[in-house]
Order: C-alpha cells, then sequence, then structure tokens
C-alpha cells in the first residue's frame, strides 16, 4: 500500500485486540508479533505466531481463526473501519 | 445476616476457570470498545457469562448474525481458558435477553416444522444447529403430540430429527 498513514497515537484501533487474543491463546506469547498496516478506510492486520503455536490460533477446522476474524469485525465495526487478519505461516 | 461483599448468583464459590472465563470476557469487550457489564454465575455443569451492554445499539453487534459473533466470543473464551488443560465445563455467553429472545424464535419454528411433520407424516431433519438450540427444539416438542424428536450422527454431522410418526392420527390442538 502507498497511501500508508502511521496510526494517530491515541487513536483507536484493533491491534491491540489482536494481540490481546494471540497471546492469550498460544504456549510461547514472547512470539506473538502483531503488525498493523493502516490504509484510508481499511487496516491489514498480520499476525505471526511460533510454529508449533499456529495449530492453537486456528483451531479445529479453522474454528479459533474464524472467531477471530469475526470479533475483530465487530470490534472494527465499532471504530467505523474495516480491518483485515492475516495469519502469516 | 451478613450481605457477603460480592454475591455470586447461584453458586457457593467460583472456580479459577470461571475467574479467568470472566477476566478474558472483559478484557475482550473492552478492547473490542463496547463498554459493559459481565455477571458470572457458575453451576456445577456449566459457566454463564451474561453481558449487559451500556449503549443499547452494541446488543445487535455483540450477537450477530444468527448469533455469530456471540458464538465467537464463546470460541475465543473458552480456548484462552482451557489452554492449561484444566477440568471442561461449558462456557456459555449470553446478551441480556437475547437468549430468551433466540429461544422464544426457535420455539415459534419447531412448532411450524412440527405441524408440517405431523399432517405429512414425513420427517424434517435440521443441520448445522449448536447443541444449546437442538436441546431447546427438543424441549419445546417434548410434549407435542403426533411427532418425536431425536438427534442423529456426531460432530458437524449432527442433525435434529423431528417425525411426524402420528401422521396418521389427526388431533386438534
Amino acid at each position: 500500500m502507498t497511501d500508508t498513514t502511521a496510526p494517530v497515537p491515541g487513536s483507536l484501533g484493533v491491534k491491540d485486540l489482536v494481540e490481546y487474543m494471540a497471546k492469550a491463546l498460544v504456549d510461547i506469547p514472547e512470539e506473538v508479533a502483531v503488525n498493523e498496516i493502516s490504509g484510508e478506510q481499511t487496516s491489514v492486520i498480520s499476525l505471526k505466531v511460533s510454529k508449533s503455536d499456529l495449530g492453537k490460533i486456528i483451531g479445529k477446522q479453522g474454528r479459533t481463526a474464524r472467531a477471530m476474524r469475526t470479533i475483530l469485525t465487530a470490534a472494527s465495526t465499532k471504530i467505523r473501519k474495516r480491518s483485515h487478519l492475516d495469519i502469516l505461516e | 445476616m451478613i450481605e457477603p461483599e460480592a454475591p455470586i448468583e447461584g453458586a457457593g464459590h467460583v472456580s479459577e476457570l470461571g475467574r479467568k472465563a470472566l477476566e478474558t470476557l472483559r478484557r475482550l469487550l473492552e478492547l473490542s470498545f463496547i463498554p459493559a457489564e459481565v455477571e458470572l454465575t457458575e453451576a456445577e455443569d456449566h459457566i454463564l457469562l451474561e453481558v449487559f451492554p451500556k449503549e443499547e445499539g452494541d446488543v445487535g453487534l455483540l450477537v450477530g448474525r444468527d448469533g455469530e459473533t456471540l458464538q465467537s466470543y464463546q470460541v475465543v473464551v473458552t480456548r484462552v481458558v482451557t489452554r492449561g488443560g484444566e477440568a471442561r465445563k461449558p462456557i456459555n455467553i449470553d446478551v441480556a435477553g437475547y437468549g430468551d429472545q433466540r429461544r422464544a424464535r426457535l420455539e415459534q419454528l419447531a412448532d411450524r416444522l412440527a405441524e408440517t411433520a405431523r399432517r405429512r407424516g414425513i420427517e424434517i431433519r435440521l443441520l448445522g444447529m449448536n447443541p444449546a438450540d437442538r436441546r431447546n427444539v427438543h424441549m419445546a416438542l417434548s410434549r407435542a403430540k403426533g411427532v418425536s424428536t431425536h438427534s442423529e450422527d456426531e460432530g458437524i454431522a449432527r442433525q435434529l430429527v423431528i417425525s411426524g410418526a402420528g401422521g396418521g392420527e389427526q388431533r386438534d390442538g
């Protein structure tokens, strides 16, 4: 994205939500890395966890990842934004 | 009698699991920008977390389409608190009044389907329901005349069957 704007300090975002969920779900929270790229309307959040923790983030049949994305959508709606969660393998 | 400081409805004590579930949900809601009170009720066989949003418009947001958002909070809270492999106890999350509304709608739907099954003497199979909804349909139709219900198969294929077994006998009411 070329028109990336840095998030305004103190502005509302969903990065903390993703980071909290990921760290609470995994065995190795120190290896959780969350990055947010904010466009004008859409935020892309990328999440990286330890290889051994990927299953915990994704869950059976992708259930946990789907639940995280649904929660993310609710939170984004609340602050009138759109966001997309990328889980990096 | 001495007033207890922090009364917990219907429970003698709160387990570590319950306390952790409550804390996790509160934090999740805070980070989702949804200000709300959360109440914990702990029973022998399940934990109930009831959410009371402070902004009325947040009820629909929290519930989501067909209860999907609520279900998602439930999945994440459950995964977080059972991660350490503690004794498992179902954790249910409800938003003030939503559970009752959903139950009422389900009962109406169950009645309509039962009527069709009975009139035509057929079986109606309902797939993709969650366990709580299935239980409510079974209960709603437990005393209905001319139909019976049961569940079949396991896991994702589990289905509730409404059989118009007594299809021949016509009864009023």
